[in-house]
């Protein structure tokens, strides 16, 4: 198997679903499922057994490479994409274009999959920029969402232009497009500063992060409810992935912070612990106000990017699982939780809570998977959540950082009056 | 063989269609199908007109440049003819002139020469937009492309005053040794000059009243044809005959930097369809003339034949909608591909690949470009690019979402058959060679070989 038959399998079944699709609206959005089940199990099965090929035969201009930090990402996201599809034939028929919906969300996927392994800065932009339009045109199939899918545009495409400005500064100065070379060059400090910024630009766009965080409670507070479940899970993380390549491969060059023999951080990893921070507390504080589950949620799932970023910039082993980690928590979590909305709005046809009360005797397996993915966010014990804020508070204190430990706290603590 | 033909053929069928007016809609499709048959057929080649060498007498060139400046503009006028034959069969006699002016245009080797041609286009130009019937706005265009015209010639008099000869590659030699202070203002004179009718600032603000108020016809054929016809003459301005000094270079800077950021945020400003492609082909233009003063001829072309081809569909399903509307507000055409899938996803498939996304061929052009760009050190105008990029993309993308959903009752618009296939046709082709990039990179790589006009005197 290899990642290419996987990326063409996509491709030709998202075509097939949008074929069926024309047909019977149900059948069509069941081939996504049949699709992303068939590259998750790629993935994951021969990812594992390191046997997936990342040879290219049919695809022009595209290489693919392999490493541990994309495999992980791949499996996480297209395992989100696969649990997602299956709410895609039930709900399929209130979308506009239906067809057009299947062949999008398994489009989508690819685009995804292709970030994660390409090992080559223009592979990476196309696939990157791939994602952008398909999942675009995603958001507005939904009804509602026009304005937000402009929204989505608008920034997404900030962050990728940022991330092609950084591959061209890079390229000038290495001669290549290769990830490889990239890596193991030494760049001016100029050159880093520019590459870690356009980096983190990029990153804070696709995440939701503060201040790029505007289109994120717009796009999945308006965007189909499966959608809003796959962007928070999946496509977000994009921005996780970007965040990890910058921080770990160009670490900032500047002026170091020291604060009494302790924190001890490049001035640019501050900036972004710090936007972090601001990023939970500021998505905690939004979060509670909400009266829209969904909105609700999308706050969350931006202070959830603030921790994935807090822990990134400390860039020690311990931080970086606790990132990591945080990702795959989060991931699950989160489209779990928006799942669950998914379903009570099914059923009653609004996602505000005020309307909602009591219908735990009517949905309770849905109340349950709600509640199991609210007490991981909100990093209670023994769910996975517990694990990655656990260990994220422990770098952050480590460093002395105290006001940041305040600010994760305080993330954690605000989750509470949500589930009430 | 000779080239002659290109402009000799299509401007006595001009002469033979006023006699007879059932015959000249024939004769017009006729001849602008011949002209791309006869490039098939045709070697590269100068021509000296009578026997009488440059400098004294006027010579046609037709090298790679001009081949694909010919092949690409003749097909779209071709597209834009056929399309519209039917409706406004009065005009096959301008429309044949059109046509020999455009060849002209692209082919000649002196600087007279083109102003001539500049004329001849210019004012078959003028008349096919009296078709808007919006008079003001046709004077308005006849007033600045008049003004444009005579800026050029005053400039080609300094030229000839300094250096006695008109023929291009003479003046390119010459130019080039010459005091570079001393060329840079009849350069820009002429750069002006031709500015108009290439859409850049200071003298474009007649692209309003025209491609505002165009039809299925003017739409397309000013905004399509003429805009890459004269973005290929300017782009042969900029790489066979100007001398860029310093000077000149900031002032040209300037003007498309300019031209660039306003452009997208006039595109971004406006709620009427027309008006978003046409502020977004002036921000288009300018770009291209930025590539070719950057001495990126081999993307700059291309860039011109996407934008051309791009704009062709974009423009002609816009005012096939709008003639039935009524209206090209945003607002008034929400939802309506709901019912019109084809053209719907080619206006789509049209849209993204001017914004620039994968898998369209505007994507492999935007990516070499910024690249070719970013080689020169200078990082200005990969920057405002990409700045003016997601503003282009958002525009595109709120129109685009605007135009296919609506919560009320859609406008009824129905396309003809052919229309469907010509517009579908294309926008395949957009999306094949925006994923097999080879060829495109191989045209622009033998384009970028050009930086003189081969043959000569």
């Amino acid at each position: 198997m290899t990642l290419e038959y996987i990326l063409l399998g996509l491709v030709a079944s998202g075509l097939l679903a949008y074929m069926i699709g024309r047909f019977h609206k149900g059948a069509g959005a069941f081939v996504t499922i049949l699709a992303s089940g068939f590259a998750f199990v790629g993935i994951t099965v021969w990812g594992y057994q390191g046997e997936l090929g990342t040879a290219v035969e049919y695809i022009p201009g595209i290489t693919f490479g392999m490493s541990h930090l994309a495999l992980f990402f791949g499996i996480i996201v297209s395992f989100i994409f696969f649990m997602v599809s299956f709410f895609n034939p039930y709900f399929v028929g209130k979308y506009k274009y239906p067809a057009l919906y299947s062949l999008l969300y398994t489009l989508s996927l690819a685009g995804t999959v292709g970030v994660f392994f390409a090992d080559h800065f223009l592979t990476m932009f196309f696939f990157f920029e791939f994602v952008v339009w398909t999942s675009m045109f995603l958001i507005p199939l939904g009804k509602k969402g026009k304005k937000a899918a402009v929204w989505y545009y608008g920034f997404s495409a900030t962050g990728s232009f940022a991330l092609l400005f950084a591959i061209f500064v890079m390229k000038n100065a290495t001669g290549t497009f290769l990830m490889a070379d990239a890596f193991n060059h030494t760049f001016t400090s100029a050159e880093n500063n520019i590459i870690f910024m356009m980096f983190m630009i990029s990153a804070f766009a696709k995440l939701g992060a503060f201040p790029l965080h505007i289109w994120l409670p717009k796009a999945l507070g308006k965007a189909p409810d499966a959608i809003s479940a796959v962007m928070s899970g999946g496509l977000e993380k994009l921005g996780a992935f970007v965040a990890v390549m910058g921080l770990l491969k160009f670490a900032p060059v500047g002026f170091m912070v020291e604060l009494n023999g302790e924190i001890n951080m490049q001035f640019g990893q501050l900036v972004v612990a710090i936007l972090g921070a601001l990023t939970i507390i500021f998505g905690t504080l939004m979060a509670i106000r909400q009266d829209d589950a969904k909105k609700l949620l999308a706050y969350s799932s931006m202070s959830n990017g603030g921790y994935i970023l807090v822990a990134l910039s400390l860039m020690n082993t311990q931080s970086v699982a606790g990132g990591l980690y945080h990702v795959l928590a989060h991931a699950l979590a989160s489209a779990a939780a928006f799942l669950a909305i998914a379903a009570v709005s099914r059923q009653t046809g609004t996602t505000k809570m005020k309307e909602l009360g009591g219908h735990i005797h009517e949905m309770p397996f849905t109340y349950m998977v709600y509640l199991i993915a609210i007490i991981s966010m909100a990093g209670i014990p023994p769910m996975g959540g517990f694990i990655s804020k656990w260990l994220i508070f422990q770098s952050v204190l480590d460093k002395g950082l105290i006001f940041i430990g305040m600010a994760t706290f305080f993330g954690s603590i605000g989750v509470i009056p949500i589930c009430i | 063989m000779s080239a002659v033909y290109f402009i000799a053929v299509p401007l006595l069928a001009a002469f033979i269609s006023i006699l007879n007016k059932k015959v000249a809609p024939y004769l017009l499709l006729l001849v602008s199908f011949a002209s791309i048959t006869y490039l098939g057929f045709i070697e590269l080649q100068e021509v000296v007109i009578g026997g009488f060498e440059a400098p004294y007498g006027i010579n046609l060139v037709l090298d790679q440049f001009s081949y694909v400046g010919l092949l690409i503009v003749n097909v779209l006028f071709f597209i834009v003819v056929a399309l519209d034959v039917q409706k406004y069969s009065k005009l096959a006699s301008i429309l044949l002139v059109a046509l020999a002016g455009l060849n002209g245009l692209l082919l000649t080797g002196d600087l007279f020469n083109l102003f001539v041609f500049i004329e001849i286009s210019g004012i078959a130009a003028y008349l096919i937009t009296t078709t808007n019937k919006k008079p003001l706005a046709t004077f308005n265009y006849l007033v600045q492309g008049t003004v444009g015209s005579c800026l050029y010639l005053l400039g080609l008099i300094i030229l000839y005053a300094m250096f006695g000869t008109l023929n291009m590659r003479g003046i390119g030699t010459l130019a080039a040794d010459a005091n570079v202070v001393a060329v840079a203002f009849p350069f820009l004179l002429m750069f002006i000059g031709l500015g108009v009718e290439a859409k850049l600032l200071p003298l474009n603000s007649w692209v309003k009243g025209i491609l505002g108020n165009s039809n299925t016809l003017s739409g397309p054929m000013i905004g399509a044809v003429y805009a890459t016809a004269m973005g290929l003459v300017f782009g042969r301005l900029l790489v066979n005959v100007f001398a860029v000094s310093e000077q000149l270079q900031l002032i040209i800077t300037i003007i498309i930097v300019v031209s660039i950021t306003a452009g997208e945020a006039m595109a971004y400003a406006s709620t009427k369809v027309r008006e978003i492609l046409l502020f977004s082909s002036i921000a288009q233009a300018a770009l291209v003339v930025l590539l070719f003063v950057s001495g990126f001829t081999g993307w700059a072309v291309l860039l011109v034949i996407v934008n051309g081809v791009g704009k062709l569909v974009l423009f002609f399903i816009t005012n096939l909608i709008t003639e039935q509307v009524g209206s090209d507000e945003v607002n008034a055409l929400k939802g309506v591909f709901t019912n019109n899938k084809i053209v719907g996803l080619s206006f789509t498939v049209a849209s993204l690949s001017a914004i620039g996304l994968p898998l369209f061929v505007g994507f492999t052009v935007k990516m070499n470009m910024l690249g070719a760009l970013f080689t020169t050190g200078e990082y200005l105008f990969p920057a405002v690019i990409l700045l003016t990029s997601i503003v282009e993309g958002v525009y595109f993308v709120k129109l685009l979402i605007k135009l296919w959903n609506s919560k009320n009752e859609a406008p009824q618009v129905t396309f003809d058959f052919i229309v469907k296939y010509v517009v579908a046709l294309i926008a395949i082709l957009l999306i094949v060679f925006g994923v097999y990039q080879s060829p495109v990179e191989e045209l622009a790589n033998d384009l970028q070989a050009i930086n003189y006009i081969e043959g000569g005197n």
